[in-house]
């Protein structure tokens, strides 16, 4: 087909709301905390939080702040989706939680700050850093990166 | 489509629940789905534990913003580990999940099945209309800046000068809807008005003015299907799913009459064929028929053979389609009144036939004794129409 | 009840671009292909026509409107399934049990070559609160599930450089253009896309459309004297958000499979079928496939490293190549899959032609950051 009889198509802009499940969280971001879901029925506590549990369709009550973090899984991106290689890498990071000691389901998916590769081993203590207080709006984008600790 | 004389699954509707439609809920697209399925399995008497397949239904992929958005809203049906299906049909999407739920059962593969539609238009900034802009041919009519209003308007036309109907006798039906929707407790814009309010409403695109056409919503509609045997354990009295059908034009409506609705002819005919019906106007005790504007109540009432050709604003004009009327049409307050999240606003239709059946619509209850109900919507470019016909 | 049949396929090649064709020629293309083959006119025969497609691969919205015409489903029961196209045979195998239905095509294709922001699509497919905001990269998601999947299956890099070498090199005599002979320094230089992602172990994308037609056992004998019997279906989804499946076994995929087992009456997979087409969108991920529908023989590594998959081992796998081999042509994927088995079945398969094979699996995951699979056991 010639170049010139192709069309193209603009997508219209998106405002999404957080939620019930999200409230807690988002405002758990915006005082620097995370906040986990919390299944009583299932005694499951889940991340990130919804609103309900998808296993018993019970409402979940209780939201509950994650006590320790640790990195699950990682990749170091080297190129971009077009096969270019990157200026600098850029490392992910599967960042899974604990409340007191028991396992959260799931986990957060965010970047990963390394100064010492050699750190990276997976099951590593990590800590996220936040935006200075007064930029947080109470989303993920609040956290800046995760560290190892 | 041949007839089944050895079926060996009947399939049950058993349970429904729908959340409230507003122009803009707070809570996201899975969370709606959750509320409405979990309002339907209460009134089953099940838990999401005793589903096997989960169906769940929504028009484009545009207005909730999620590309590949039955993926991402798995956990909002409870289809953690089970099989889960998305279909669709544009705005006959509604129905047509019902309808896929239908033949979950009734091939025999699954026993309950949680059938869930849901529409979150508010996402989509500044106005849904945007996300119609998309539905016309890309090379033809996109770059004329069309938007669906203009195409309804063009069908309006056409319909109102081949059987020369008045505005009058249409606004009627915007006018008996919205006063049904004061009774509907989800309902976002059931009020009382007159053919004149109609009339002087601000014109969108002559003919379509501001009071013919049903809002923008968020919602979410389900039901719980199950098979005869499980039906008979859960209740009493199970409301049967007696036929579906569902047809589709070509693409190219500039080669179709807009004055009748053949695909819906169809749609019907396979349908009636399916539950034994031969005179649809006699056999059917009450519709609710897709009304996103209200002269499309008329067209699709002549469509499915409920009325003959031109007479559907007769019938509305003598007050038959009315809830105390002799065929009431629309008992819920339609799409005109409740509102219109497209996926979401099909199955409210299914839903209110089966609490019609049941004898469970409230004040909404239709006067006459009602056995046989049908349920229908209509989507993509003027061109699909999803049926399915239930009895007590 | 009626058994369910298929009765023809169809398909255009797969191929990186097609600027010759749009979509609805390829479709066309592919639907005239497999009327031919089934010997049927589709305007007075077909019941049903199912495709299977999103929204944005076309840039539309309702791309279900798009479909009747190029399929000769004017003013018939047609609509659209979100989902790969074995989801949609799994729809019409439904159909047709009902007894209703005698005769379903389903339809499924790709147009990828003409997606400009193709990224922005799979972007746009992840979660808008937690994911999207962070990755806009489908791959790191592909890379944390290798590596969940290396570390759970105990999967090596050797294992992966077998996996592709053996698709590469079925997929030469099917003419795919993606398809080359590698060999261990090949592979070895092969750079990280998404540590450990690497870039050979990423199926690319191609364009090109598949239909098939299936039929109610009396129509089928009426048709043909050697239909393909579709024995058994399974589906299903492992959740919806991206992050609480990351560190999981995909246990969906072993229900699903585990439900198309029972339905056809397989109690020792690897025993009773003869071959299996597996996605493989990702190298890792015929393995996962292989493990989770119980056709590992209780040690993977074992299997692979003694050449069991391979065209001349006892369990060939991905016989056509595969999509690291032939490309990876989105919502048609499984049906690629389902052609390749359909033509080994048949005894099509030329030079890749096993001896007599009568029972076979497809099984297909769709793409990333979606969760769902679709199985089907075919047999003569």
């Amino acid at each position: 087909m010639k170049k010139e009889f192709r069309f193209k198509i603009d997508v219209p802009k998106y405002i999404y709301p957080i939620g019930r499940g999200g409230e807690k969280f988002a405002e758990g971001l915006k005082k620097g905390e995370l906040y986990a879901a919390y299944c009583e029925i299932c005694d499951n506590y889940m991340m990130p939080p919804s609103a309900y549990c998808p296993r018993c369709f019970s409402e979940i009550k209780k939201y509950e702040k994650v006590t320790n973090a640790y990195l699950d899984l990682y990749t170091i991106l080297w190129k971009d989706f077009e096969g270019k290689d990157l200026e600098e890498p850029i490392i992910y990071g599967f960042i899974r939680f604990e409340v007191d000691e028991e396992p959260v389901e799931g986990g957060l998916i965010h970047r990963l700050k390394v100064d010492d590769p050699s750190k990276m081993v997976l099951g590593v203590r990590v800590n996220p850093i936040f935006k200075p207080e007064e930029e947080r709006r109470g989303t993920i984008t609040d956290i800046e990166y995760f560290v190892i600790e | 489509m041949r007839m089944n004389i050895h079926l060996k699954n009947r399939v049950a509707c058993v349970g429904a629940g729908m959340t409230l439609f507003r122009r803009r809920l707070y809570e996201t697209s899975d969370e709606l789905m959750w509320l409405a399925a979990k309002q339907a399995l209460e009134d089953a008497g099940l838990t999401i534990k005793d589903i096997d397949c989960v169906v769940y239904g929504t028009a484009p992929d545009n207005f909730d913003g999620i590309h590949m958005q039955s993926e991402a809203l798995a956990d909002g049906g409870g289809a953690l580990n089970k099989p889960y299906t998305r279909v669709y049909v544009g705005g006959g999407t509604g129905v047509f999940s019902a309808i896929a739920g239908w033949w979950h059962v009734a091939s025999g593969l699954c026993r309950r099945v949680l059938v869930i539609a849901e529409e979150k238009m508010s996402h989509v900034q500044p106005h849904p209309q945007y996300v119609f802009h998309h539905i016309f041919d890309p090379v033809t009519e996109k770059p004329l800046g069309v938007n669906l209003i203009w195409i309804f308007a063009l069908e309006m036309h056409r319909y109102m000068y081949k059987y020369n109907i008045k505005k009058e006798d249409i606004a009627l039906v915007s006018v008996k809807n919205k006063r049904n929707a004061l009774d509907h407790p989800a309902a976002q814009l059931g009020m009382k008005i007159t053919v004149e309010d109609v009339l002087n409403s601000e014109v969108l695109v002559w003919p379509v003015q501001r009071l013919d056409i049903s809002p923008i919503s968020d919602g979410a509609v389900a039901l719980v299907f199950t098979d005869e045997e499980n039906a008979k354990q859960l209740t009493d009295e199970p409301i049967w799913i007696e036929g579906v059908g569902w047809n589709l034009d070509t693409m190219y409506w500039t080669n179709r009459d807009l004055a009748f609705p053949t695909y819906l002819y169809y749609a019907g005919k396979m349908a009636y064929k399916m539950a034994g019906i031969h005179n649809p106007r006699k056999e059917i005790d009450f519709a609710e028929v897709y009304d996103p504007f209200d002269y499309k109540e008329l067209h699709h009432m002549e469509g499915l053979q409920l009325a003959r050709k031109g007479e559907a604003p007769i019938l509305t004009r003598e007050g038959v389609t009315e809830r105390d009327g002799d065929l009431p049409i629309n008992p819920s307050g339609g799409l005109l009144g409740v509102g219109n999240p497209i996926a979401a606003a099909g199955l409210m239709k299914v839903a209110e036939v089966y609490w019609q059946l049941k004898g469970q619509a409230g004040k909404r209850q239709v006067k006459k004794d009602v056995v046989t109900g049908l349920a229908q919507a209509w989507g993509d470019l003027m061109q699909v129409g999803t049926v399915i016909i239930m009895r007590r | 009840m009626t058994r369910v049949a298929l009765v023809g396929i169809g398909s255009t090649q797969f191929r990186p671009e097609t600027p010759q064709k749009n979509f609805k020629e390829l479709m066309y293309e592919a639907a005239s292909r497999a009327y031919i083959d089934a010997g049927i006119d589709p305007r007075k025969e077909l019941d049903c026509i199912i495709t299977a497609s999103e929204d944005l691969w076309e840039g539309v919205a309702i791309f279900d409107e798009y479909v009747p015409d190029q399929l000769g489903g004017v003013l018939k029961s047609v609509f659209t399934v979100g989902g790969d196209g074995l989801h949609g045979i799994i729809h019409a195998y439904m159909l047709i049990k009902t007894g209703y239905f005698d005769l379903v095509a389903v339809e499924a294709h790709s147009k990828v070559s003409e997606i400009e922001t193709l990224q922005k699509i799979y972007h746009f497919a992840m979660d808008p609160w937690y994911v999207r905001p962070v990755v806009d990269n489908p791959y790191v998601l592909a890379a944390l599930e290798m590596m969940n999947m290396m570390r759970l299956l105990d999967i090596t890099f050797d294992m992966l450089d077998m996996t592709i070498m053996k698709n590469h090199l079925n997929a030469v005599e099917w003419g795919s253009p993606y398809a080359r002979i590698y060999d261990y320094d090949n592979l070895e230089s092969s750079e990280y896309v998404a540590q450990p992602l690497r870039e050979v172990d990423i199926a690319p994308h191609v364009d090109g459309a598949t239909v098939a037609v299936l039929a109610s056992e009396e129509k089928a004998k009426e048709l043909t004297d050697d239909p393909i019997w579709i024995e058994g279906v399974g589906w299903a989804t492992q959740g919806g958000r991206v992050e609480r499946t990351l560190h999981n076994l995909p246990t969906a995929l072993n229900t699903a499979g585990n439900m198309a087992y029972v339905m056809a009456g397989i109690e020792n997979p690897m025993a009773e079928l003869d071959f299996a087409e597996v996605d493989d969108r990702f190298s890792f991920r015929e393995l996962v496939s292989l493990a989770m529908l119980r056709l590992d023989g209780g040690d993977l590594m074992e299997m692979v490293v003694n050449g069991v998959y391979t065209l001349d081992g006892d369990f060939p796998v991905n016989t056509g190549g595969g999509f690291l081999g032939n490309g990876y042509p989105l919502e048609a994927g499984g049906m690629m899959k389902l052609l390749h088995a359909v033509k080994q079945l048949r005894g099509e398969a030329g030079f890749n032609q096993l001896d007599d094979p009568e029972k076979a699996l497809v099984a297909i995951r769709r793409e990333v950051p979606s969760n769902s699979y679709a199985v089907l056991v075919l047999g003569r």
